[in-house]
């Protein structure tokens, strides 16, 4: 998985995505995180507050003080469920669910490895373009009670879409992951 | 009423009953699908490690359903949010689509905008209405009390395309209540199902939806209906996040469609009903056995 990762982090020399970056967090800041008053509404409804202390209205404050590497570094960026109520309840029209997610994409385009789960999903990505083969699963009829192991077409389901040309793909998405952090940035 | 249809990775490669239940209630409304060749993941869940790869990956399949002429529809809330939050900065920022066309055609692909992205919720309550599931209803649940599960991609963000009120949605209590059901209010109706921390912490992700249920049970509500693959897993799999509680869970919790189809009198096993790993089986029975006094 490293691979993944690295590949994207080797896209650009490191001083061009440090100065893409530096522009980023700028722009984040002055456009809309300067207007954050720590009315902490949107902590009141985050759903990962009480299970796993994720506050993003300290995030706010931190950011806006300047902390971004020991953000970048911190695991509690990870925590965030991108339920979107943050986004949805702020008075003030900030986004704390965009600053987690920003400060996400740069720790990854720095070379972090994101957390396990999320760097399994993009391997399977490349290798397949969709998260999984189509498993079979137990189905059990209401009427019969008979129990059979079933895919898609014992389902009556017409057959999985998916790319048709998987090397083709492959190679238009790593051209896409790895131009994530040049020159336009998103 | 014809759509190019988006299914995504979940309900492609297990949600099964979920599509089986959406094809079989839908086409007897008079919904058409047309089944694209080459669909990819739409990128929800790389959306905030690669913001451009999410992009392209949702512009890959927006651009080839455009090629089928028609509008597209999603079953899953998280495809919905993903493609509508793509088609929106894509339609918006004109570089960005170059960029994305760029690496699109080495697949002979083109994001144009030509086609609208749409949701199941939209599809039930706007788009064929209320009255024509009522005529379409043979049964009803009277006194079944029902609880809605939007799902957060569902109604928000706000301003990416037509949706429900992000704060106080009512269209799946709506559709609900059509089924002859009661959809009481739950202080709880907006919480996350938990399922994008199932990449982060999967005991915590469970401890959301148990925690979820557990509230629905102990109102004494009857049943939870969802619109999405992930957030059905969450709740259905009571087993799992009733043991990250330390909790007995068992309310039968079912796609809309699979109780939707039940008031059309549907067979259940063309609902996939057999595939629910909650109780269901007293929602099919519902109000058929009424024992003898
Ligand atoms: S709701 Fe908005 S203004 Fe209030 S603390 Fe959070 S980000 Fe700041
Ligand atoms: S989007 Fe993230 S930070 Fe915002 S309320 Fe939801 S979980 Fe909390």
């Amino acid at each position: 998985m490293a691979n993944l990762v690295d590949q994207m982090s080797a896209a650009e020399s490191a001083k061009d995505v440090y100065r893409l970056e530096q522009r980023m967090l700028r722009e984040m800041k002055e456009n809309i995180t300067d207007q954050c008053v720590q009315c902490v509404k949107c902590t009141a409804g985050c759903p990962a507050m009480k299970l796993l202390e994720l506050h993003p209205h300290e995030i706010m404050a931190l950011f806006n003080l300047g902390f971004t590497e020991e953000l970048l570094r911190s695991e509690v960026i990870w925590t965030c469920l991108t339920c979107f109520k943050c986004k949805e309840r702020c008075p003030q029209k900030v986004a704390p669910v965009d600053v987690i997610l920003l400060l996400r994409s740069i720790a990854v385009a720095r070379g972090t490895p994101p957390p396990a789960g999320f760097a399994s999903v993009l391997q399977a990505l490349m290798d397949r373009g969709i998260i999984q083969e189509p498993v079979e699963v137990m189905l059990k009829s209401v009427k019969t009670g008979k129990k059979r192991f079933s895919d898609r077409s014992g389902c009556s389901l017409p057959a999985a879409s998916r790319p048709k040309d998987l090397e083709k793909f492959k190679e238009a998405f790593t051209n896409a992951l790895v131009q994530a952090m040049s020159e336009e940035g998103t | 009423m014809k759509y190019a249809l988006y299914l995504g990775c979940a309900i492609t490669t297990e949600a099964y009953s979920y599509e089986m239940s959406a094809r079989e209630t839908l086409s007897r409304l008079g919904v058409e699908f047309v089944d694209f060749e080459g669909a990819s993941c739409c990128g929800v869940t790389i959306r905030s490690i690669n913001p451009f790869a999410f992009l392209y990956l949702s512009a890959r399949n927006i651009a080839l359903g455009e090629a089928t002429g028609l509008d597209i529809m999603t079953f899953c809330t998280g495809c919905r949010m993903t493609l509508l939050e793509a088609k929106h900065v894509l339609d918006h920022n004109e570089k960005m689509k170059e960029r994305v066309n760029a690496v699109l055609a080495s697949e002979g692909l083109e994001y144009r905008g030509t086609s609208q992205v749409k949701h199941i919720l939209e599809l039930l309550h706007d788009i064929i209405g209320l009255e024509k599931i009522r005529s379409s209803l043979v049964r009803t649940f009277p006194g079944l009390k029902v609880v809605p599960h939007y799902g957060c991609h569902a109604i928000r963000p706000s301003g990416i395309g037509p949706q429900d009120d992000p704060e106080d949605p009512q269209k799946l209590d709506d559709l609900i209540r059509l089924l002859g059901a009661e959809a009481p209010y739950y202080p709880q109706k907006l919480d996350c199902c938990g399922a994008p921390l199932l990449l982060k912490n999967d005991n915590a992700a469970f401890t959301l939806s148990g925690q979820k249920v557990k509230s629905i049970q102990d109102y004494g509500f009857n049943a939870i209906v969802t619109i999405c693959p992930s957030c059905q897993k969450m709740l259905d799999t009571q087993d799992i996040c009733g043991r990250t509680i330390g909790a007995t869970l068992n309310v039968p919790t079912l796609y809309y469609t699979q109780l939707l189809g039940l008031a059309m009198g549907t067979d259940p096993d063309r609902l996939g009903l057999g595939m629910n790993i909650s109780p269901v089986k007293r929602i099919i029975e519902w109000g058929k056995t009424t024992a003898p006094a």
